[in-house]
């Protein structure tokens, strides 16, 4: 064989194994992640935002049972909160904010701003009734409604102001489904202030056809009642509690909205790694963006893997819950796993089976962090495949209780307290403090009755290889 | 002098080569090391794929300054003896030896993988020796370019 | 090309010697077929016997290369392999020879000496002239010589110069032939027989046809050694002191008798400052005189005479017209390479083959062919890349081949020792600044010169072989890179010459 020649065959030589070595590089790539149809984001990802500009009505009960609140005082935190109202409406910062205040008994009749110090002479409070329908007729949703009211009402008078606010506020997520949720959340806020009393109460059930009632000369809580947007409800409790540094002791909140945390994770911190997997950044379709709610696995087949080397993982995800005073019980949340499997046309298609790939193990608060153990059951996953599936982690229906010191607040008066007992009230007999825990359980049935509003959602890309 | 030009341009296209390899293992947007189910003993794919690919560049440099230090033997320290020894092989090998050693390090002290583990096990051991290889069979000075063994076959130029 | 050589005597041998050198270096014009005749009547003279010997040595190379290259490129030829003698065994005297004859007895005592009583304190007086055993050579006694070449020579009879006439006579009729007689002036066998010689060709060959298609050159060379008393007392000599006047004589002898006349071109070589010659002998084995750069200079005249177009180097248009060339150098204690004498237009083209064979015999003597034995031997091919390209790709290396490689190596140390002498000042103060002998050559006790050593070659390297020629310096790394990276030409020759012209070539 002469030079050129076999220069020419030790070319052909590097050229075919060169091209050999393309070759087992071109085989050897997957085919492109399935690039269609991702989940859109959740509204709660995006934090609360009060309102812009926000018109914010004060209801004031006119009702004569909250004359007794007019003792003044050092005690006395009717008067000082109350009168401070329209301005904590006003610099609670909104851009722009429109303050009306409202009388309300039988009707509800806007008090100019140049009689708004009438709410000092107990003439002010003569109303006989209290019509609640005023007062929700009167206001918007999308306002806030503030109303000062001694919440001393009947049975019925409490069934209907819970369904009102249940109905405006408290429904959404119940009427559009449990997935669902109106892009901004309405809340109702109750918050009691114990004040100064020197008055009668009312509202302790009928004796001999008339009403009966007691002179009280000590302490009796008001409530104000808080709607609107949670936003901007949060907002405005946020400035009382600014203005009105010392009252924290001597109140009692709750606040009831669906949404029961300040923003849903948007990143998820995959946690501790177990061995046999490994978690990926660029297994998803660039379309998604770098979606960081996302876990990326790539699973290897079971095939040399020892049996107890569980593809376990541990997610960590944010998770702020809103200070809504109920209490929150840990054992009572819950997951739900979705998964999805490629279809034909390139998009994922759920796939119901698919849930039992994905097994939640457990499910921890810690703090302001969601911690999730799931694993993963590899051999129900087809090698050479996607998959996505998406851990929805909610309260059931009772997780969130009101907490019994607001449901059993003690009335100061001793003599209250005796006349209860007497006669023979209990939390299921009558009675106003019967009304109010009453009233509080409606709004929590509301608010969570029929309802897996999420405080954490995961999803997990998974490759099985 | 244009020849000893143009040889260190091809150890450097070669090595480039070799670079270009460790990209598509570890650096690509679709890195192999995922593609072929490498899985990293702890810390994610991407710390993996990461630290794989500073072990990596290390054999490779390793690799390099081999090539390099045998090839400036070669071209400028060796004398033609009489008559003529063979401890050049054994230098060869010597250098070798050290891209050898650099694998092992990388193998032990570079990340571990859980999965398909001998791959990028290979890929140091075949990387370093192989284009050191490569390069001193293609690209050894002409004095001594049949004593990388199996030269003799290989290089035709 | 058909180019003759007829060396006459010791002189002519050693200048038939360099040519064989010259012929080696690729400087004989290409293609040449050199025929070449040693003619002396001493058979064991040191000197011819070193010549027949090179010229062995360079048959045993041409038949590897076989004229594709330059080096070995001309077809050598011996016409004999021993020199042609006029006188035999059974009479090797002027007595014997002339016959019993008392005429011609008379008229010889007439012109030679006979058993001269004179020489006191010997046992038995010595011979003269007429019992002188001519076997030795004629003892620088130029009358000697005429009277045995006018007796024995008879171109009828005598077989080689039967043959020559026949050879050219044939080959004139397609080529053109040059005859190139060589020997010394100052001499016994050169002075007597080249113009003897030279008579006949010119009558037997130069006259036919009008001398068309052949040239008679000729290089008679003067005096350019000397040395001292042999050391046979009473005995007829050579004696150094008379070559002057022999040389006139000679030169004399030549112009009358008309034999300038028929020669296309005459060379005349010799030395202002002759060299003295080491070891100075009768004849026989024991005249060994080392080789000196005169001749040298003297086959740079023959290589000229070949190369001249036809007509050019005298003649005009076949008359021979006669041209004298006269050769110098710049100074007189000094040799350089300029002072080499060639024609302008190829004078640095011969200087590199020269210098190309020089470093040629050296790297192979001392590197390449060690090598090629060794690793022959030990196997390892790979410390040798040009053996791997050269002798095992669609090659063989066998013992043959071994064989061929060892007849190339002894032409190279004979090249060397050639070149040792050479370039030796054999003159006070005399210096010759062509190779640096040290490289590949050292002393012995009794100032004879050996090669050097593979250690003291190793001590001294290939760099400084040359002098005066920085540009040109080359080491054996140099060398050896350089076959390495040769690639044979195509077609490639067969054998170890394949490796030895990439080594050449290399070089």
């Amino acid at each position: 064989m002469d030079r050129k020649m076999r220069k020419t065959l030790s070319l052909a030589k590097l050229t075919v194994f060169l091209m050999a070595v393309g070759c087992m590089l071109a085989s050897c790539s997957f085919e492109e992640p399935i690039n269609a149809n991702w989940p859109p984001h959740h509204p709660w990802e995006n934090a609360l935002q009060p309102s812009d500009s926000i018109n914010v009505n004060l209801f004031l009960d006119a009702s004569g049972s909250m004359r007794g609140f007019l003792a003044g005082g050092p005690d006395d935190r009717y008067l000082p909160v109350v009168e401070q109202l329209a301005g904590i409406a006003t610099t609670g910062g909104w851009k722009t904010s429109q303050v009306k205040w409202w009388k309300f008994g039988a009707h509800v009749t806007e008090i100019p701003a140049k009689d708004r110090v009438e709410v000092r002479d107990p003439k002010f409070y003569s109303e006989s009734t209290t019509q609640i329908d005023e007062v929700f007729r009167a206001s918007n949703i999308k306002d806030l409604t503030v109303v000062v009211t001694d919440l001393f009402q009947s049975r019925a008078d409490v069934d209907l102001l819970s369904s009102r606010l249940n109905e405006r506020y408290l429904a959404g997520m119940r009427l559009t489904g449990t997935a669902g949720s109106a892009p901004v959340t309405p809340a109702v806020a109750v918050l009691g202030i114990e004040t100064r009393f020197i008055g009668k109460v009312f509202e302790l059930g009928e004796e001999g056809g008339r009403e009966r009632s007691i002179i009280h000369n000590g302490t009796l809580p008001y409530y104000i009642l808080v709607f609107g947007p949670l936003a901007d409800v949060g907002q405005f409790l946020k400035r009382i509690d600014e203005r009105f540094h010392d009252l924290l002791p001597h109140t009692r909140r709750v606040l009831f909205a669906e949404r029961p945390v300040e923003t849903l994770a948007t990143q998820v911190d995959h946690g501790s790694m177990q061995v046999g997997f490994s978690f990926e950044s660029n297994l998803m379709p660039r379309s998604s963006g770098g979606d960081k709610r996302v876990v990326q696995l790539q699973v290897p087949s079971l095939s040399g893997k020892k049996a107890e080397e569980a593809d376990v993982i541990e997610p960590l995800l944010d998770c702020n819950l809103i200070h809504s005073g109920l209490n929150l019980d840990e054992k009572s949340l819950r997951a739900e796993v979705k998964g999805e499997r490629p279809g034909a046309n390139g998009s994922f298609e759920p796939d119901a089976g698919l849930a039992q790939a994905l097994d939640v193990q457990s499910i921890k608060l810690e703090g302001n962090h969601l911690k999730l153990r799931l694993k993963l059951l590899r051999d129900q996953l087809r090698t050479g495949r996607d998959y996505r599936f998406e851990v929805r982690v909610f309260p059931t229906e009772n997780a969130f209780q009101v907490p019994q010191s607001v449901l059993a607040w003690s009335l100061a008066s001793n003599e209250v307290d005796q006349l209860v007992a007497r006669q023979g009230f209990t939390p299921k007999g009558v009675g106003r403090t019967l009304n109010l825990a009453v009233f509080l359980q409606d709004l929590r049935d509301a608010t969570f009755n029929g309802k897996q509003p999420p405080i954490g959602i995961v999803y997990f890309y998974v490759k099985a290889t | 002098m244009k020849k000893i030009i143009i040889e260190l341009i091809g150890i450097v296209v070669l090595y480039a080569l070799f670079f270009g390899l460790i990209y598509l293992m570890a650096i690509s947007s679709q890195p192999l090391l995922q593609q072929w189910n490498v899985v990293p003993a702890s810390g994610s794919g991407d710390e993996y794929r990461e630290d794989f690919r500073k072990w990596a560049l290390i054999v490779m440099a390793v690799s390099l300054v081999a090539t390099l230090a045998w090839y400036a033997l070669a071209q400028w320290a060796f004398r033609v003896a009489i008559p003529v020894a063979r401890s050049k092989r054994l230098i060869w090998l010597l250098w070798l030896a050290v891209t050898i050693l650099a694998a092992f390090a990388a193998v032990f002290l570079g990340p571990a993988a859980s999965v398909n583990a001998h791959i990028p096990t290979l890929f140091y051991f075949l990387g370093g020796a192989g284009f050191y290889y490569l390069a001193t069979v293609m690209f050894s000075p002409v004095s001594y370019k049949y004593t990388p063994p199996g030269a003799s076959a290989l290089r035709f130029f | 090309m058909s180019c003759y050589l007829i060396a006459v005597g010791g002189t002519g041998a050693k200048i038939a010697e360099a040519t064989l050198h010259l012929a080696a270096a690729g400087i004989l014009p290409s293609p040449c077929e050199l025929s070449v005749l040693f003619v002396d009547t001493d058979e064991g003279n040191g000197s011819l016997g070193r010549a027949i010997r090179v010229a062995q040595r360079y048959l045993d190379c041409y038949g590897l290369f076989k004229g594709t290259i330059s080096l070995f490129n001309a077809n050598v030829n011996l016409l004999l392999r021993v020199p042609w003698s006029p006188i035999g065994k059974d009479r090797k005297t002027l007595r014997s020879i002339f016959g019993p004859s008392k005429v011609e007895e008379h008229v010889m005592r007439c012109l030679f000496t006979d058993t001269d009583p004179r020489v006191a304190g010997q046992p038995e007086p010595l011979p003269g002239e007429l019992e002188l055993d001519l076997t030795e050579g004629f003892r620088a006694r130029a009358a000697i010589g005429s009277a045995v070449w006018a007796r024995t020579l008879n171109w009828a009879k005598s077989r080689p110069f039967e043959q020559l006439a026949k050879e050219i006579k044939d080959k004139r009729q397609n080529n053109n032939v040059k005859v190139m007689l060589t020997g010394s002036i100052f001499g016994g066998t050169g002075a007597s027989g080249v113009p003897t010689i030279a008579r006949l060709l010119h009558d037997e060959i130069g006259q036919d046809k009008g001398g068309k298609n052949f040239e008679i050159g000729l290089l008679p060379a003067l005096p350019y050694f000397t040395y001292g008393d042999v050391g046979r007392p009473g005995e007829i000599t050579a004696d150094p002191s008379a070559f002057l006047a022999n040389t006139k004589q000679a030169l004399d002898y030549y112009e009358k008798r008309g034999y300038l006349k028929f020669f296309e071109a005459i060379y005349l070589i010799g030395d202002e400052c002759p060299a003295q010659m080491r070891k100075p002998a009768v004849g026989r084995g024991e005249q060994t005189n080392e080789p000196l750069y005169t001749e040298l200079m003297a086959a740079l005249g023959i290589a000229h005479f070949y190369h001249a177009a036809p007509g050019e180097a005298g003649g005009d248009g076949g008359k021979p017209i006669g041209h004298l060339y006269l050769s110098s150098r710049e100074n007189k204690l000094k040799l350089t390479w300029n002072d080499l004498p060639m024609d302008e237009s190829v004078h640095i083209a011969f200087e590199k083959k020269l210098r190309q064979l020089a470093r040629f015999a050296v790297a192979l003597r001392y590197c390449f062919e060690p090598t090629i034995t060794s690793v022959y031997k030990d196997g390892a091919a790979y410390r040798a890349p040009w053996y791997i390209d050269f002798l095992k790709r669609k090659n063989k290396f066998d013992e043959a081949e071994n064989r061929n490689l060892e007849s190339v190596k002894l032409y190279c140390e004979s090249f060397l020792e050639w070149s040792m002498d050479v370039t030796r000042p054999n003159t006070q103060g005399f210096e010759t600044r062509l190779f640096d002998r040290a490289v590949f050559c050292r002393e012995k006790d009794d100032r004879r010169l050996r090669l050097a050593s593979d250690d003291e070659f190793r001590l001294s390297g290939l760099e400084g072989l040359f002098v005066d020629k920085q540009e040109e310096r080359a080491s054996l790394d140099d060398i050896w890179a350089k076959a390495c990276d040769t690639k044979p030409p195509h077609p490639p020759l067969d054998g170890v010459a394949r490796a030895l012209q990439a080594i050449y070539s290399s070089c």
